[in-house]
């Protein structure tokens, strides 16, 4: 006879088990999670090389498109993060599987993990699709493998676990779409990714550069250009900082079941 | 005690059949307030967040581009961007229309109540395609009010704005309609989106004039549809365009003509709408 399986270990398998399949989700349709944002991001670029012409710009002492590139590789990260377990949650609340989800003994630390883990492992492949997809039209600087990947994950976990939140919040998709559209995609466009901040008024330059997807972006510019506006380091503990909070409110509402049990 | 055999009531009269002539009015208006309902009810999705994206889009366009290229052809960059911008959001939003209204109602079974009703194809193209063309024209005019506390957007020829708005909103709404009864599943409208409308409507003019492409691209461009819609509804703003105005008219106008016979002819023989 097997020995059933320690009560120690049964997170760590029915974790395992919940991700995987959120993984399986956003892969099996690839060419529209990833090759969805890598047009969107190869557009963008065309758009602005071939509006600038010949003119040799300059956006904060950078070629326009060295600029312009990290902030579409953020842009896509950002997007994919939030929407991919914010649409899961929602997705499955409508088609009535949640209930599987909540019976499975993986506790609320397991749930939070398993979501918001795999929507940080398929954002990071978008990114790394849309990354590799502009390399060959972009001039990177020296690059800092290390805060790319501070940034990048950091970013990631912080609007997987934003997206969880919002989708335990959201009964509808009109609601997530909501979200989506009036907060995720302003924030994901206007923090610095496009341009730089002093560009624009005070007052608001002021309010984006306090949002931590700004210090992910230009962590994310500094890592690939070696040039960026903050220092990279006060963005990263920015970053942890915003995910000890997420993760203690997408915690908080699993445990309490909040719109999820009735 | 009597009994007394009440007979039961007499089945009401069935109404008198409805006299339909050439033209069921009744129905086509029906269907069009139906697919004009439909984006209404849902206004913050179709109407607000396109204007909200598409006010993101002249925010950074200006703001990363503004200073580098100051004019397009004598025009300033923002004025030069806008008209393009609207033009965007009406093509986009009158694809999506269609194509998602057909496509949700292939997918949840409810076309049937759509191909029943006594309307010919004629009037079912007619109903479909003006619902759709119409969420374009909306949602032009929802941008443009946006666009106009920041950009001026003054209009120097009513006629061509009013043409391309209405004719190129036409021409997405059709295409629209024959990708959504084409399309099998979400996923086929969705990469069709993706792959096919949005590229072509950023890439034909919105951002830039064509003469800023290598001189293959600029032949391509001009036998691309989508550039006479974006670059004739810019004439009637800014009174300068990359081609002549009269021959974006006729383009115009010969591609709905192509695209409503095709229409036509899928409600007409039932092409992956009815088993």
């Amino acid at each position: 006879m097997t020995a059933a399986a320690s009560p120690r270990r049964l997170p760590w398998l029915g974790t395992a088990t919940v991700f995987q399949r959120e993984l399986a989700r956003t892969f099996r349709l690839y060419w529209m999670t990833v090759a969805g944002p890598v047009m969107t991001a190869l557009l963008f670029l065309v758009v602005f090389r071939t509006a600038l012409g010949g003119e040799a710009a300059e956006l904060d002492g950078l070629p326009v498109l060295s600029f312009l590139a990290p902030g579409l590789i953020m842009l896509a990260l950002v997007m994919t993060a939030f929407s991919t377990s914010a649409y899961t949650v929602v997705h499955a609340k409508i088609e009535r599987y949640i209930e599987d989800d909540l019976m499975a003994p993986i506790g609320p630390a397991g749930w939070t993990a398993a979501f918001a883990g795999a929507s940080v492992v398929s954002a990071l492949a978008v990114a790394a699709a849309v990354g590799l997809a502009i390399a060959p039209f972009v001039d990177f600087g020296p690059v800092h493998l290390g805060w790319v990947a501070v940034h990048g994950v950091g970013a990631a976990t912080l609007l997987s676990l934003l997206g969880l939140a919002a989708g335990i919040w959201a009964r509808t998709w009109d609601k997530v779409e909501a979200v989506v559209t009036f907060a995720v995609v302003p924030f994901g466009y206007l923090s610095g990714t496009f341009y730089p901040l002093d560009r624009l008024p005070d007052a608001l330059s002021a309010t984006i550069g306090a949002n931590p997807v700004y210090f992910a972006v230009d962590g994310l510019r500094h890592g690939l250009t070696g040039k960026g506006a903050t220092d990279p380091a006060v963005g990263a503990l920015v970053l942890l900082l915003a995910c000890i909070a997420a993760w203690a409110l997408c915690h908080a509402l699993v445990a309490r079941g909040y719109k999820l049990k009735a | 005690m009597t009994s007394t055999v009440h007979a039961p009531p007499a089945p009401p009269a069935p109404p008198a059949p409805r006299h339909i002539g050439a033209v069921n009015w009744i129905g086509v208006a029906t269907l069009y307030l139906k697919e004009v309902r439909r984006f209404l009810k849902v206004f913050t999705q179709t109407i607000i967040a396109p204007m909200v994206t598409t006010m993101l889009f002249l925010a950074i366009f200006t703001l990363a581009l503004g200073r580098a290229v100051e004019s397009v052809g004598g025009v300033p960059f923002a004025a030069f961007l806008a008209p393009g911008l609207i033009m965007m959001a009406m093509l986009q939003n009158a694809f999506a229309n269609t194509s998602s209204s057909i496509v949700i109602a292939k997918v949840q079974g409810n076309i049937v109540d759509t191909l029943m009703p006594p309307l010919s194809a004629g009037e079912l193209t007619f109903g479909v395609a003006m619902g759709g063309a119409s969420r374009g024209v909306v949602v032009g005019l929802a941008v443009w009010l946006a666009m106009s506390f920041f950009v001026p957007v003054e209009v120097r020829h009513w006629g061509y704005v009013a043409f391309h708005a209405v004719g190129a909103s036409l021409t997405l709404s059709l295409l629209g309609t024959i990708g959504g009864i084409w399309s099998d599943k979400f996923d086929h409208i969705a990469a069709v989106t993706n792959f096919v409308v949005t590229p072509l409507t950023f890439l034909s003019g919105t951002f830039y004039s064509i003469e800023r492409l290598p001189e293959t691209w600029q032949i391509v461009a001009q036998m691309n549809p989508f550039f006479y819609m974006i670059d004739g509804f810019r004439y009637g703003f800014i009174g300068r365009a990359d081609s002549e105005p009269w021959l974006g008219v006729v383009v115009v106008v010969a591609i709905n003509v192509v695209l409503w016979a095709v229409c036509h002819r899928m409600f007409a023989t039932g092409y992956k709408l009815k088993p």
